[in-house]
């Protein structure tokens, strides 16, 4: 194992967060998809690569619905140590010593609040690809290799929507794009560079319960990556085997929106019209069961199953 | 005779069921052997028609032997499960 701070893969380790630096810059403004973010941080190191990852979405005013993620660093007053404490909403969300601690925790923050809070959207705990204007969702638990998918799947030429959240428009039922930045795992690091992954840029930081991870701007990836508001093609339910041949089984529409409704943030807010949206999105989507074994056997496999116009279910009632 | 609640929303797809329960805001997955059941719970149709008609769909017809009797134990389970989960209505004279 690298020491903590050693280039994983070539990958550089978190820089100098400058946490010694200015006390307090200006709030920033950015809306990422419909994600209305204000980031208000005291550590510049975070901030200049907060911004680096998401200038493409800042904007001027603060939107009068941002999410409000402040970091702000205190010593404590027993043991004079400097600590990081991450608020979302002015609620206290994370309090860290580690600096290369705190981005994975803003973002973590900011994953928080759209699941908690975003108006208008269905949310499903999903990474979530397009291909040719056809959107396909991971919906999975954490741990099950939902965003290494993703990653391998743009690496391969797929577009991105979002590598943590399926929004589902309750206006028109199509999967709008949060293009957040990858959060990607120190052990799939070199299987996703191996398929062409541009990590080498990336820094590592590290994220409770995840251990090392690199925080990637999805433009690095190519400058059209992000792909427009589409509708629901497929739905793929993942599991992580390690040494496994990879393997897409076929599930049915009706267990597969049970099971969507299962790993939905916010399911119980929208109830029935949750559900209808989530039918008819079904009703026009193929579903399977996943085991991804290597990944790019397993990307391989999607490439080509996914290939064909999905057949409608026979749906009665 | 079991009746299909009113408060649901569902969807069949390929003969299998996923129900959304508006009233306790619960999701259901029936298999097709528990949608085929489910459906013929019209409140109309004692629980003896529902195991006919459930035996004819699976094309086990005018058997009154051990095979019917194991259908007429599965649907009166089945019915059971249903009413348990909320899904239908058993009133007593059905019994």
């Amino acid at each position: 194992m690298p020491a903590e701070g050693a280039a994983v893969h070539g990958i550089r380790p978190v820089p100098d967060t400058g946490a010694e630096g200015p006390a307090w810059s200006e709030p920033r403004h950015y809306r990422v998809g419909p994600v209305p973010i204000t980031l208000n941080c005291d550590v510049p190191g975070v901030i200049r690569e907060f911004h680096a990852c998401y200038h493409r979405y800042e904007i001027d005013l603060p939107p009068p619905d941002a999410f409000r993620v402040e970091v702000m660093s205190r010593r404590s007053r027993r043991s004079l140590r400097k600590y990081h404490h991450i608020l979302g909403n002015g609620e206290q969300l994370f309090v860290t010593r580690r600096p290369d601690e705190i981005m994975p925790h803003v973002e973590w923050a900011i994953n928080s609040l759209v699941a908690r809070f975003l108006p208008g959207y269905l949310s499903i705990h999903a990474s979530c690809v397009a291909r040719a204007g056809r959107g396909v969702i991971f919906p999975a638990e954490p741990g099950r290799g939902k965003s290494t998918l993703a990653a391998g799947l743009l690496a391969a030429g797929w577009s991105y929507l979002s590598d943590e959240f399926a929004l589902f428009d309750l206006r028109t039922g199509l999967l709008v794009p949060y293009p957040k930045a990858l959060c990607v795992k120190a052990g799939s690091f070199a299987a996703l560079e191996a398929l062409g992954l541009p990590l080498q840029g990336a820094p590592v930081h590290h994220k409770r319960y995840k251990g090392r991870v690199a925080i990637v701007d999805p433009f690095a990836i190519r400058g059209d990556v992000v792909a427009g508001p589409c509708p629901l093609t497929a739905v793929i339910f993942p599991r992580y085997v390690e040494g496994a041949a990879p393997r897409l089984e076929p599930i049915s529409r009706a267990r597969a929106i049970f099971e969507l409704t299962r790993v939905s943030f916010n399911f119980p807010k929208y109830r029935a019209r949750g559900f209808e949206l989530l039918a008819d999105a079904v009703a026009e989507a193929e579903c399977f069961e996943l085991t991804a074994g290597e990944l790019q056997a397993t990307v391989r496999l999607l490439d080509a199953a996914l290939a064909t116009e999905p057949a409608t279910g026979r749906q009665t009632g | 005779m079991p009746r299909a609640r009113g408060s649901m929303r569902f969807r069949v797809f390929d003969g299998e069921a996923v129900i959304y329960d508006n009233a306790h805001h619960a999701m259901h997955y029936l298999n097709t052997t528990a949608t085929l059941i489910w459906q013929c719970c019209d409140g109309a149709s004692p629980v003896e028609d529902i195991a006919r008609r459930f035996a004819a769909d699976c094309g086990l017809y005018g058997d009154d032997g051990p095979t019917m009797n194991r259908v007429r134990e599965d649907v009166a389970r089945t019915l059971d499960e249903l009413a348990r989960h909320g899904l239908i209505d058993m009133p007593r004279e059905c019994d």
